[in-house]
């Protein structure tokens, strides 16, 4: 366990480096300079000129790079072109929302998905397995902006039970959490969508295996070898795929955030390309890298826990 | 589960070829006691199943089944099969695949797929299986009627330990939890309950299942097909370990296997099963001896069959492999310690000359695949030298100067084709090699010898059988008269009378065109009637090379000896004679 787990850290390491040299070499290579049009067409060269020799911009391209990573293990991003405030204040701002908000569409998701799979895979053909299935196809269909309208109109807009958006802080805790349930709901129902068929097929797979024969030899029903045996192994490709939305429901709330107003990871990345602010995109780019490599990990470790097969002395 | 009940038939319908039930078990009612043991019922077997009724005075059989059917999505597989077994009796159920053997295990188990629908009745323990709660119907399993598979690589759950998955038993059945050593010590197994079954062999972990299925003593045991999937000593372990638990339990054994060997071995009674019907049912010594049923008889014969091999005229030095070793990196284990290679073959040589039959055994993991792959020049990690007629076999450089004088059958008839093409296209591949077109009338000649239709060419692989795409392998092996063909496992899939059928094939091809072969396989019996010589390979070295008869007749080494006894062998007055022949009267 120790080798592998060594072994698998140093290729994280690895494609960090390789993902911090792409982005910003991709940053590079984008034609635009930042200083021209932070200081719009009429600038004068010589202001121009102080203000790249301010950011930075007029050194060689390694220097930066050396200077971006080794800040960037300090915890320094550096400073916002556009806001003037550091990158790393403006991250920490979006996070506070975007964490939670990711955190709690995975969680909804997962609960809606766990029962509905479990249902469907038991009844398959029948009654429950179709409203699922049919369900299901709905979800993954309906584009999740839609949705998140749709959930406005009926919740916030008629009923009142939410707010129809905007976020207050979380200094107010309650007020804050209620901000995210919708949004969280909009993101969760398709996730939920792909996890129900996907723990659908896999359950209806691990019912097929040989093992679940021996199981309802010994004595189980058909309904309690699915449980006790079926659903563990099915878990296997269901995690990777949670792996992978996580990171999905982190970076990819862009439209929702739109939406609900939310000033989350999605809207800062946004508005940093609008305005050429290459030093918060290279930044959150970078993030949202680390954040899938670290998930990716976590899943792998997950897998190694859940199947002894992974676990090798 | 869906379970329809049409009325049942007053008098179960006789098979078509007539079924034969004769007095050895419990005899057929209107007979009484006054036909001896072992007394024939031929006369009256149209009227009656051969697995008999309940008469009168019989001892109460354990597990009855009166004209069972099991049809799924409307197709019958299962026709009135009536069988009884008594309390402590062995009964093997044996017919070639598709006869119904596990239709009828998994109906009396209760574990048909949904989509079956069953009509008879079974009866266990006095208790109508059909008339009880389907909760009361689980728990009878594993408490009172237990299974073994046929595959234990996959019968057990890998996220689980097996010590947890023989104590989940007792939890089911609300049990005190079990002493695990005792039972895994019963089973003779001696790894510590904590393992995984990725951890253990396959004879390991069908002891493991055995240990599960035996745990609460049930009264009947149902095994299907235990040994078939593991290799010849664990096979004689798995099936003494089973005969000795039925004798200390006093369990009923209800086993499915297709092979009469090892039904000779282990049960009491045979109740032969042919597309879904039953067709004779007698004890085991009759059977063999005498079978009396057309069916059986081919069956039985076809067990005992020996292919007539002409005998070899060897010429020249075709195939020489010196000091061939093939190694595999090993895992490391920790970060400073060097990883320990795994030598799968170990300086291995021997010739192959013209004319040659030569076969290879061992058990599973001995090499022999590996040797057979580096052979062909496929193992690009193998050291030593491998020459064909003077020229190297080397697998960084293929040659097809070389290649088309070896040609291979693999063991998978349904994998070895690509199904999208037809049989003309694919008997022609080998022909790649010699950088031209088949020539006219090539392909129908190939199909001519191993007995198929020139019609066939424009068919595709799946509208043949398993044993006639194992014609065709052996059609594209041929058609460019390579001087050696390897013959990897190339009947072990195959049901015993096609087995039969293409042994024979390859013994007339040999004759036609003094073929030069490697015969490679687990079982012995085969190997004995298609070589000239066989080489034993145990963990990556041969350890015998002698002509067959002497090997056979007084085995060296004692390896060999030990797979020469593990092997089960048909008794001497077994019916080995060709299915025409009449029955002794």
């Amino acid at each position: 366990m120790p080798l592998s787990l060594l072994r698998r850290l140093f290729t994280l390491a690895l494609s960090l480096i390789a993902a911090s040299l792409a982005i910003f070499l991709a940053v590079e290579v984008i034609p635009g300079d930042p200083a021209s049009t932070m200081l719009g067409l009429e600038a004068r060269p010589e202001t121009l000129a102080a203000l790249r020799a301010e950011l930075g911009l007029d050194q060689p391209p390694v220097q930066r790079y050396l200077g971006w990573v080794a800040g960037m293990l300090r915890g320094d991003f550096g400073i916002s072109y556009t806001y003037r405030v550091p990158v790393s204040e403006l991250i920490a701002d979006r996070l506070a929302v975007s964490l939670p908000l990711a955190g709690l569409a995975l969680v909804l998701a997962v609960a809606l998905a766990l029962p509905a799979g479990l249902a469907a895979a038991a009844w398959r053909g029948r009654l429950p397995d179709l409203a699922v299935s049919g369900g299901a196809q709905l979800g993954i269909a309906v584009p999740n902006f839609w949705l998140a309208m749709l959930l406005v109109t009926l919740f916030a807009l008629r009923w009142r039970f939410f707010p129809s958006g905007g976020f207050p802080g979380w200094d107010t805790p309650l007020q804050a959490l209620r901000a995210l349930i919708l949004p969280a709901v909009a993101l969760a129902l398709p996730q939920a969508a792909i996890l129900t068929r996907v723990l659908r097929s896999a359950l209806i797979d691990a019912q097929g295996e040989d093992f679940i024969r021996t199981a309802r030899a010994k004595g189980l029903s058909r309904g309690q070898a699915l449980r006790h045996h079926g659903l563990r192994n099915a878990a296997l490709p269901v995690l990777t795929l949670i792996g992978l939305q996580f990171s999905f429901l982190l970076a990819g709330a862009i439209i929702i955030e739109q939406v609900f107003y939310l000033p989350g990871l999605g809207q800062l990345i946004f508005k940093a390309i609008t305005q050429r602010d290459l030093i918060t995109v290279e930044s959150v780019t970078m993030l949202l890298v680390c954040a899938v490599i670290a998930v990716t990990f976590l899943t792998d470790v997950a897998h190694a826990l859940a199947d002894p097969r992974l676990r090798r002395r | 589960m869906d379970r329809s009940r049409p009325p049942r038939p007053e008098a179960p319908a006789p098979s078509a070829a007539g079924p034969i039930a004769r007095g050895a078990g419990p005899l057929p009612h209107f007979f009484g006691s006054k036909i001896p043991r072992g007394g024939r019922s031929e006369g009256a077997a149209g009227a009656e199943p051969p697995g008999g009724r309940i008469a009168a005075g019989d001892p109460k059989p354990l597990l009855t089944l009166d004209t069972l059917s099991v049809a799924i999505e409307g197709q019958t597989l299962l026709h009135g099969v009536s069988l009884r077994l008594q309390p402590g009796e062995t009964l093997a159920l044996t017919g070639e695949s598709g006869s119904g053997k596990s239709l009828t295990a998994l109906a009396v188990m209760g574990l048909l797929p949904r989509a079956a629908t069953i009509s008879g009745t079974l009866t266990f323990d006095d208790t109508d299986l059909d008339r009880i709660a389907p909760r009361r119907r689980d728990l009878l399993r594993g408490a009172q009627m237990a299974m073994v598979f046929q595959e234990p690589m996959t019968a057990l759950n890998p996220l689980m330990t097996i010590g947890a998955q023989i104590a989940e038993v007792f939890s089911i059945h609300r049990r005190p939890a079990p002493d695990l050593r005792a039972l895994l010590d019963r089973v003779g197994l001696d790894v510590p309950p904590t393992r995984y079954p990725h951890e253990l062999s396959g004879g390991q972990r069908q002891r493991v299942v055995i240990a599960i299925a035996i745990a609460l003593r049930p009264k009947l045991l149902i095994a299907d097909e235990p040994t078939t999937a593991l290799d010849v000593t664990t096979q004689a372990q798995i099936l003494s370990l089973l005969r000795d638990l039925t004798r200390e339990d006093g369990m009923a054994l209800l086993m499915i296997t297709h092979d009469l060997a090892v039904v000779a071995q282990m049960a009491q009674r045979i109740a032969v099963l042919k597309d879904g019907r039953l067709v004779e049912c007698a004890a085991t010594a009759e059977v063999l001896s005498t079978p009396r049923h057309p069916y059986t008889r081919e069956l039985v014969a076809a067990s005992g069959h020996r292919a007539r091999l002409p005998t070899a005229s060897v010429g020249e030095v075709l195939l020489r492999a010196r000091d061939v070793s093939v190694a595999y990196p090993g895992r490391r284990r920790h970060l400073l310690e060097r990883p320990l290679p795994f030598t799968a073959v170990q300086g291995v040589s021997f010739d192959l000359r013209r004319g040659e039959r030569l076969g290879l055994v061992g058990e599973s993991g001995c090499g022999k695949s590996t040797l057979t792959r580096t052979l062909l020049g496929l193992e690009p990690r193998a050291t030593g030298r491998i020459t064909l007629d003077g020229q190297a076999v080397d697998p960084h450089r293929p040659d097809s100067a070389v290649q088309r004088r070896i040609q291979v059958v693999f063991q998978d008839p349904y994998g070895s084709f690509d199904p999208r093409h037809r049989v003309a296209r694919l008997l022609a591949e080998p022909y790649h090699l010699l950088g031209h077109a088949p020539p006219p009338g090539a392909i129908d000649r190939a199909l001519a010898e191993v007995g198929l239709s020139p019609r066939d060419a424009r068919r595709h692989i799946h509208a043949f059988s398993g044993g006639q795409r194992q014609r065709l392998a052996i059609a594209r092996a041929l058609i460019i008269r390579p001087e050696v063909i390897v013959l990897d496992e190339a009947v072990s899939a195959l049901d015993v009378r096609v087995r039969a059928q293409i042994l024979d094939l390859l013994a007339q091809l040999s004759q036609r065109h003094r073929l030069t072969w490697i015969f490679i396989s687990h079982d012995l019996s085969v190997v004995r009637q298609v070589t000239d010589r066989v080489l034993v390979m145990c963990q990556g070295k041969i350890v015998e090379d002698a002509p067959t008869e002497t090997l056979f007749a007084a085995p060296r080494h004692p390896y060999t000896r030990a797979l020469l006894e593990a092997a089960p062998k048909l008794p001497d007055n077994t019916a080995t004679a060709g299915p025409r022949r009449a029955p002794p009267a």
